[in-house]
């Protein structure tokens, strides 16, 4: 068992902390450092977190490094261009026109009228337009100034550490010299180390990288130090597989209808004339049937039908319509343009009695796609059969919907479908499009629900709502082709959290 | 739905009442009708198909102010003229025909623009582009009653739109109305309207005389509608007869004696009595959800244009008279679904009837999700395809008969799938370039041909394209998964029009045939465009169900 007061320090601080206490005294770093043999900056943070742990006290101090410049070593061997225009002015007997001097010191043009400028200011020469006469008795101080400088520039050939800058700002200036601030720092050992190491309660523990089963089941656990984790290093994401964007929503859709009382039902893609319109009281000249609206069925097949049904659907429409009704026509294969059929298909099975059933399927109708149409949608179909139920409950049951799906106010207005009256359309705000159209539905009409054999006291709320306009909204897509995707880039790019938090 | 233009300066002359487009938005919506634009003076709407008395500015203008409250809902009268259409040498192709007057009318360019309007509108939904009705409008002046219409071998008369008589015939050669009509007519039976003097005023459905052209000096208006359907005709002869009167400040409006049309069908038009229908004041309640008592249900129906006559305050029902331009008006249903827009949808609240069951999906549905699970799990991405395919591209991987659509709009769909096979053969076709190799699978309908009938059938499709795969790949996908449901299968050798032969097999579980598996033949790989090796597995959902249980 780990003693309650040993302290565990990964292989670096633990060598820091030991030599801390043994020298026991204030340390600079850049010495510490050679004597646990690591570079100084690499023991910074370890410095950081031993003061963290209250082991040690780090201070501060800035110091400058002074050295002989190239320029400065250069001038050190050939002369500091004041000593050498001197030098060339007693060659000269004291007096020498400024073109010689020029041409003799070899100085560049800036060098040359600095040093000049500072015989000058010294009063050890004077310049006239054209020549150069030295002046003996400002002479001698200031001989005596440069060898001062060249005195402490043959210090400097090696480089040296100084608490202050002080008056070498000057040859700094001249470019004679670099002195590079150092900031120091200094390490003692705190009371509470000391008092640790004196009781040897300092241990040295590794750091591993990873846990491994090993670590685990042998206990050495408790004295290895995990490495904490940089969290700032960004990870790559991983291959995945997605249940597909649109399904998983009709997935969500069903579990919301489902919750509302509904019992699924399927029916037919391919269907007769005969239930996807006549049955629902669509007369046979109403435009929706043209062939514009409608995809009918090439292949010659034998289609049979209840006579039963044919013979009602036919009083029905030559009664209530007074026109010459074609059961031909009723008999064509169409691809169902709405859900609709497999409502009414269920109340002629099921007939009386309290019930809800719902369809989310496929529909078809002639188009050509582009990113607000498709030739090929889904519709959630509902109808609850009742005695009790009314169009105001109907209304209930979009405001219902909207809100599990997160889609907000519902307005309602009149709308005409050849098999609800009253007939209604509910709209939804879309944040860009304002108001549209989602919710169509009604009252199954008299005519609809007498040739299916359901008694009069029941009544049927009815509605066959385009789902893909409301999936493009959870889902955030512009384009209704995106979700009937077959396309692997386009899936994984989609957001599936939305699915859920709508 | 018919896309309707009206002017709103003629809407404001008719109805009196003046409009700002925000009354004109919810006005229309009680309309039903959708408003397309509204641009300076140019009112655009798509109007309810329903709806046949508001394809024009006229009717329009009548509800806006019966909502608007400026003016009472009226019955019409109607007075014998004194004449007479004589149908009894009718075409038996298109029989019938009938006639009706409106005089004292004044009419301008935009009041014939919206007849003109009206009519075309007519024709296009009721009249079934003129095949089941057809409609004429003439200057009653210009021709002399008492009328025929007849048919004739041939005959001469001057079309609208032209200076010089022309033969029927070359009408329907010549003429762009001809041309786009001869189809409605049987050669030597052509039917016309003549008056009096024998002059032929219109050559029905094709093209109306020159003579008797309705022009802004016209007062008097001769309305016919000729055709097959004899109460559709007599539906549409209403809307028109009511909206002609609307250009009058004293319309009077005349009937003809018909002759020679059978017994059931009225011998005098137009018959503008409307009708009475007796509203159960429980229905509105039991049909709603909603209690109104019988004076707000007299003023919610006023506004609606119908008259709901005097009746006893304690009596369990009201006789409410329906104009005869409200053609969709034919139940009780009807006039309380304009109760409820008079009052307002948003208005009358909503409710929530308690389900009196549980809800529950469908087997095969509980089953899919679960597979759909289970595939996620083993690694393959879900896709999903349209239902509708190629028939070319199904012509190349089938034998078996598929779903043909007669009116395709383009051929990328012109047919339903009748296997997966096609839509995972695109699936592959799109991501063949971006992806080294995948597998997805779909869970999706198709439309199959099993007997004498096609039904819709639930198929899972699984896809495995890339450099690596063999059939193996496949089995091992099927084994898996059978396993995970608790079978075993055999595969059997068999062969399919889209698989190599020799790497094509039947899965078997117990004596069942549940699906097919193969690698794809190369020549359907190169006709699609996928550059790899492609195995597909195909099971329908409902066998598998059935071998589990």
């Amino acid at each position: 068992m780990r003693g309650e007061n040993e302290v565990y320090l990964p292989e670096r601080l633990y060598l820091i902390a030991e030599t801390v206490c043994r020298e026991k005294r204030k340390l600079n770093a850049r010495e510490l450092s050679a004597l646990i043999g690591k570079k100084q900056e690499d023991i910074m943070r370890d410095l950081a977190e031993l003061e963290s742990k209250g082991l040690i006290r780090v201070s501060y101090k800035t110091t400058y490094l002074l050295r002989l410049s190239e320029l400065g070593i250069k001038y050190l061997e050939s002369g500091l261009p004041e000593e050498r225009i001197i030098n060339i002015l007693r060659t000269h007997g004291g007096r020498a026109s400024l073109q010689t001097l020029m041409k003799e010191s070899a100085l560049t043009s800036k060098e040359f009228s600095a040093a000049l400028g500072r015989l000058r200011k010294a009063g050890a020469a004077m310049i006239s337009s054209h020549e150069v006469i030295l002046n003996e008795r400002g002479l001698t101080a200031f001989e005596e100034s440069i060898r001062r400088i060249k005195e402490t520039m043959n210090k400097l050939k090696e480089p040296l550490q100084a608490n202050s800058v002080g008056e070498l700002k000057e040859l700094k200036y001249r470019g004679i010299i670099e002195i590079t601030p150092v900031k120091e720092v200094f390490v003692e050992p705190t009371p509470a180390l000391l008092d640790l190491c004196s009781r040897s309660l300092i241990k040295k523990a590794i750091v591993v990288t990873k846990l491994t089963s090993d670590l685990i089941t042998s206990g050495k656990w408790r004295e290895v130090r995990l490495k904490e984790f940089n969290l700032d290093i960004d990870v790559p994401t991983r291959k995945m597989r997605k249940p597909h964007p649109y399904l998983e929503f009709l997935e969500r859709v069903r579990e919301i209808i489902v919750g509302m009382g509904f019992r699924e039902v399927k029916g037919p893609h391919v269907e007769t004339a005969l239930w996807n319109f006549d049955v629902l009281f669509v007369p046979q000249y109403h435009p929706s049937r043209r062939d514009s609206d409608v995809y009918y069925v090439a292949n010659n097949v034998d289609v049979d039908e209840d006579p039963l049904v044919i013979s009602k659907v036919k009083e029905i429409h030559e009664k209530r319509l007074k026109y010459r009704w074609d059961p031909r026509q009723a008999l064509s294969l169409v691809l169902r343009t709405h859900t609709t059929p497999v409502s009414v298909k269920t109340i002629w099975k099921e007939g009386a009695g309290e019930y809800r059933a719902f369809s989310l399927d496929r529909v078809f109708r002639p188009d050509t796609p582009d990113a607000t149409h498709l030739m090929e949608f889904h519709q959630l179909e509902g109808i609850i059969v009742s005695k009790r139920v009314t169009f105001r409950d109907l209304l209930g049951i979009f405001k219902e919907l909207a809100n599990a799906l997160g889609l907000g106010e519902v307005r309602f207005r009149p709308a005409y479908f050849p098999f609800t009256e009253p007939s209604v359309e509910g709209y939804i705000r879309h944040p860009r499009l304002g108001w549209i159209e989602v919710f169509p539905g009604g009252m199954f009409r008299r005519e609809v629900l007498k040739p299916l054999g359901l008694p009069d006291e029941y009544k049927v709320a009815a509605w066959g709502i385009g789902i893909d306009r409301i999936a493009m909204m959870v889902l955030g897509k512009d384009d209704i082709r995106d979700l009937y995707t077959n396309d692997l880039q386009v899936i994984n790019l989609t957001n599936l959290g939305k699915v859920v938090i709508q | 739905m018919p896309m309707v233009e009206v002017s709103i300066s003629d809407l404001e002359r008719l109805s009196k009442i003046s409009l700002s487009s925000d009354k004109v938005v919810s006005f229309m919506e009680l309309m039903k009708a959708e408003i397309e634009s509204i641009e300076g003076d140019l009112l655009i709407y798509e109007a309810s198909h329903d709806r046949p008395d508001l394809f024009s500015a006229e009717g329009l203008a009548r509800a806006l102010s019966f909502l608007a409250g400026t003016r009472e809902p009226v019955k019409y009268q109607v007075k014998p003229s004194g004449t007479y259409l004589d149908a009894s040498n009718s075409p038996s192709y298109r029989p019938y025909a009938f006639m009706a007057i409106v005089k004292n009318v004044k009419l301008d360019e935009e009041a014939i623009k919206q007849l003109v309007q009206l009519q075309e509108k007519l024709h296009l939904s009721y009249g079934r582009n003129r095949e089941l009705v057809s409609i004429g409008f003439y200057d009653l002046d210009k021709i002399r009653p008492p009328f025929k219409y007849l048919k004739v071998n041939e005959a001469e008369y001057i079309p609208l739109d032209h200076s010089e008589t022309m033969k029927l015939s070359d009408v329907l050669t010549l003429t762009e109305k001809g041309k786009e009509f001869s189809h409605l007519v049987k050669r030597g039976e052509y039917p016309v309207l003549m008056d009096s003097d024998g002059r032929i005023f219109s050559f029905p459905p094709i093209l109306n005389g020159e003579e008797s052209r309705v022009t802004e000096a016209t007062t008097n208006i001769l309305i016919d509608v000729t055709g097959k359907e004899p109460y559709l005709m007599l539906k549409v002869l209403n809307v028109l007869v009511t909206s002609v009167a609307e250009r009058s400040k004293e319309p009077l409006i005349e009937s003809l004696k018909i002759l020679g049309v059978n017994e059931e069908l009225p011998s005098v038009t137009p018959q503008l009595d409307g009708c009475e229908i007796q509203l159960h004041i429980s229905e509105i309640e039991n049909l709603l959800g909603l209690k109104i008592g019988p004076s707000k249900i007299s003023e919610l129906l006023g506004r609606m244009g119908f008259i709901v006559e005097e009746g006893d305050i304690s009596s369990k029902s009201l006789s409410v008279w329906v104009p005869p331009y409200r053609v969709d008006v034919i139940d009780e249903a009807d006039i309380i679904e304009d109760i409820a827009i008079s009052y307002g949808y948003n208005s009358l609240g909503t409710t929530l009837l308690p389900p009196t069951h549980s809800g529950s999906e469908l087997l095969i549905e509980r089953f899919a999700r679960h597979l759909r699970k289970i595939l996620l799990g083993m690694g393959l991405q879900e896709v999903v395809n349209f239902m509708m395919v190629d028939s070319g591209l199904l012509d190349k991987v089938s034998d078996e008969e598929y779903i043909k659509v007669s009116n395709p709009k383009m051929r990328t769909y012109s047919a339903l799938r009748n296997s997966l096979t096609p839509s995972l053969l695109l699936t592959a076709s799109v991501n063949a370039e971006k992806f080294e190799d995948f597998e997805v699978f779909e869970i999706g309908d198709v439309v199959k041909r099993t007997d004498n009938k096609f039904s819709s059938r639930k198929i899972l499709g699984i896809l495995l394209t890339g450099e690596r795969y063999t059939l193996t790949d496949g089995l091992v996908i099927v084994k898996t998964l059978l396993q995970a449901l608790g079978k075993n299968f055999k595969a059997v050798r068999t062969e399919a029009k889209a698989f190599i032969e020799g790497r094509t097999a039947s899965i078997v579980v117990g004596e069942d045939v549940i699906g097919v598996i193969g690698e794809v033949h190369p020549e359907i790989l190169n006709e699609v465009r996928i550059p790899k090796p492609s195995i597909i597995v195909e099971i329908d959902l409902s066998k598998l169900l059935n071998a589990l249980s």
